[in-house]
């Protein structure tokens, strides 16, 4: 089987810098064998890393083998020398490569502060601070220490922390015991809270107040349930459009 | 000659509806086909949706609807028998989702004078629905900006993860911008500054060091014309996009260009997916909504109906 090797991102950057600076003077090192360093088998240069992920134990064959198939099938051909030319901004870069960038699990743990926006094209967990809007594409859960400061977009999303702006889930959210809404919040398919609410909360599915919610805003859904205990204190309209038409 | 501007603070009576413009500069990003889809998926949950295709130059709603209307634009516009738009409205197969068809590509309809687009745009808000979703075409001619212009925060630039398009996007952007400039102050003398410079931020400095007008002229004007780019605040919508990162990566640049260059801050209204499924329902006449509601890029457009208000 032909298997192309792939040059790993970082070395190919390095490399990059070196070429653009081909007008400098090159710096001439002293001539010296240093064999402690060669019995390492691990430097910078590409060759050595190349040498070293062939050499070494099976499992270490046989994980530089998997790392390279699951690269080589990735899609998108990313030309090796695109970046060599230095007017390429790193918008351009950003562009070119996005199409083939594989999206990763992504954990912001407690005690992690993010100042600006995030985005993230999978499952996330965010138990640390936001000062900016959170963007996922997929399952978001915010942990009981979590605080966004700006608005949430998810698929499904799990409250049970603080979040001060919009919340918008194309799916499902769910405000747990401990979660708390500053703002307004806007769901698909199903909101379920337990939590606090001060905003308006729309749904175009079905809206369940558990007994510890509180909601002081008002509500627009299809369907709801009131559990006993929950406290809701705003105004609740579910009527279809076209019935709030026919009533003007 | 009265301002849009002004039209649309008089127009906007209480049951007036809103209107969300659908533009974007360069061609064949899926301006059409998203205004099919989401008309079509904001009809089914009940409201009164008027889909207006106003590509004055080459029309196809028609085609990616699958119907076949008998009067066009062109009876508005050459007034034969039509002085208000009511009478030229198609319905669909669709419940609640009617459509008002384009002109049929003759060359005169292609522009239409000042007051004759003042008078179709006075007539859109005089329509009863809930909501009417204007297909613009490409390009930034002045019939598409004015038009552009009819909302200042429903406009939607729809862009592709490609550099040809957020470009063309930023051009629309400018273009309208300096189209709002010129028929706000109508003064010559700004007009050909205007003219000499490529941003905003550059015609500021440009009117800061002129001689033209006095001191306190200057000052106003600055602040004018911050304030105008301040109040359009279009949705960056991103099409074909292969996963989250890529949308988010194309509305970052576009954001930061209008930001840097023109002042005006952007709203991200979401991306959808590339899908082979689009080209498949265009071609069939039925939206993908209808036909695939299951594929992700259907999820992605009930999504933003509903970030739109629409739930």
């Amino acid at each position: 089987m032909h298997r192309r090797y792939r040059k790993p991102t970082g070395i190919r950057i390095a490399l990059t810098q070196q070429e653009t600076h081909k007008d400098d003077p090159p710096v001439k090192k002293p001539l010296k064998l240093n064999f402690d360093e060669l019995d390492k088998g691990t430097g910078d240069t590409f060759d050595e890393l190349e040498k070293a992920s062939k050499g070494g134990s099976v499992f270490r064959r046989f994980n530089a083998a998997f790392q390279d198939v699951l690269q080589s099938s990735r899609g998108g051909d990313r030309s090796v020398h695109e970046e060599d030319d230095p007017r390429v901004s790193a918008d351009d870069l950003a562009i070119r490569r996005a199409k083939s960038v594989s999206t990763k699990r992504m954990i912001v743990p407690e005690g992690v502060i993010i100042s600006g926006s995030m985005t993230s094209g999978s499952e996330t967990e965010i138990s640390g601070r936001v000062d900016g809007d959170v963007t996922v594409d997929g399952r978001l859960h915010l942990g009981p220490t979590a605080l966004v400061s700006g608005n949430v977009r998810a698929a499904f999303c799990k409250v049970e922390g603080l979040v001060e702006g919009n919340v918008q889930c194309s799916q499902v959210l769910e405000l747990g015991q401990t979660g708390r809404l500053n703002a307004d919040a806007l769901a698909g398919k199903r909101v379920t809270l337990a939590g606090k609410v001060f905003g308006n909360v729309t749904t175009s599915g079905a809206l369940c107040l558990l007994p510890t919610a509180r909601v002081t805003g008002n509500i627009r859904t299809k369907r709801l349930v009131l559990q006993e205990g929950a406290i809701f204190n705003g105004e609740c309209a579910m009527r279809s459009p076209a019935e709030k038409r026919s009533e003007l | 000659m009265r301002l849009i501007e002004e039209h649309s603070i008089a127009g906007q009576a209480v049951s007036s509806p809103e209107i969300l413009v659908i533009g974007g500069g360069k061609g064949g990003v899926g301006k059409t086909c998203f205004a099919v889809n989401v008309a079509v998926e904001i009809a089914r949950k009940g409201w009164q949706v008027i889909l207006v295709d106003a590509d004055l130059s080459c029309s196809n709603i028609e085609t990616v609807l699958g119907t076949r209307a008998e009067r066009h634009l062109d009876d508005f516009f050459h007034q034969r028998g039509a002085k208000d738009l009511q009478p030229l409205l198609c319905e669909t197969q669709y419940d609640n989702l009617s459509f008002l068809p384009g002109t049929t590509g003759l060359l005169d309809v292609a522009n239409p004078r000042y007051q004759q687009k003042a008078a179709f745009i006075r007539e859109l808000r005089r329509l009863d629905a809930d909501l009417i979703i204007v297909d613009l075409d490409a390009g930034a001619h002045l019939n598409t900006l004015d038009l552009f212009l009819m909302t200042d925060t429903n406009g939607v630039l729809m862009i592709t993860p490609e550099k040809t398009s957020i470009d063309n996007a930023f051009k629309f952007l400018r273009a309208a911008l300096f189209r709002r400039i010129e028929r706000f102050y109508q003064s010559p003398e700004l007009g050909l500054l205007l003219k000499d410079n490529e941003t905003l931020s550059e015609f500021v400095e440009c009117v800061r060091d002129s001689d033209v007008f006095d001191e306190v002229t200057r000052q106003r004007v600055c602040r004018e014309l911050v304030a105008l780019a301040g109040a359009i605040k279009p949705k960056i919508l991103v099409n074909r996009a292969h996963n989250a990162y890529e949308a988010q990566i194309a509305a970052n640049i576009l954001a930061k260009f209008a930001r840097q260059h023109l002042m005006i801050e952007t709203l991200n209204l979401g991306f959808l997916y590339f899908d082979k499924c689009v080209s498949d329902s265009v071609n069939s006449g039925i939206p993908f909504i209808v036909s695939r509601p299951r594929v992700r890029v259907s999820g992605c457009i009930a999504d933003i109906a509903n970030r739109l208000g629409y739930v």
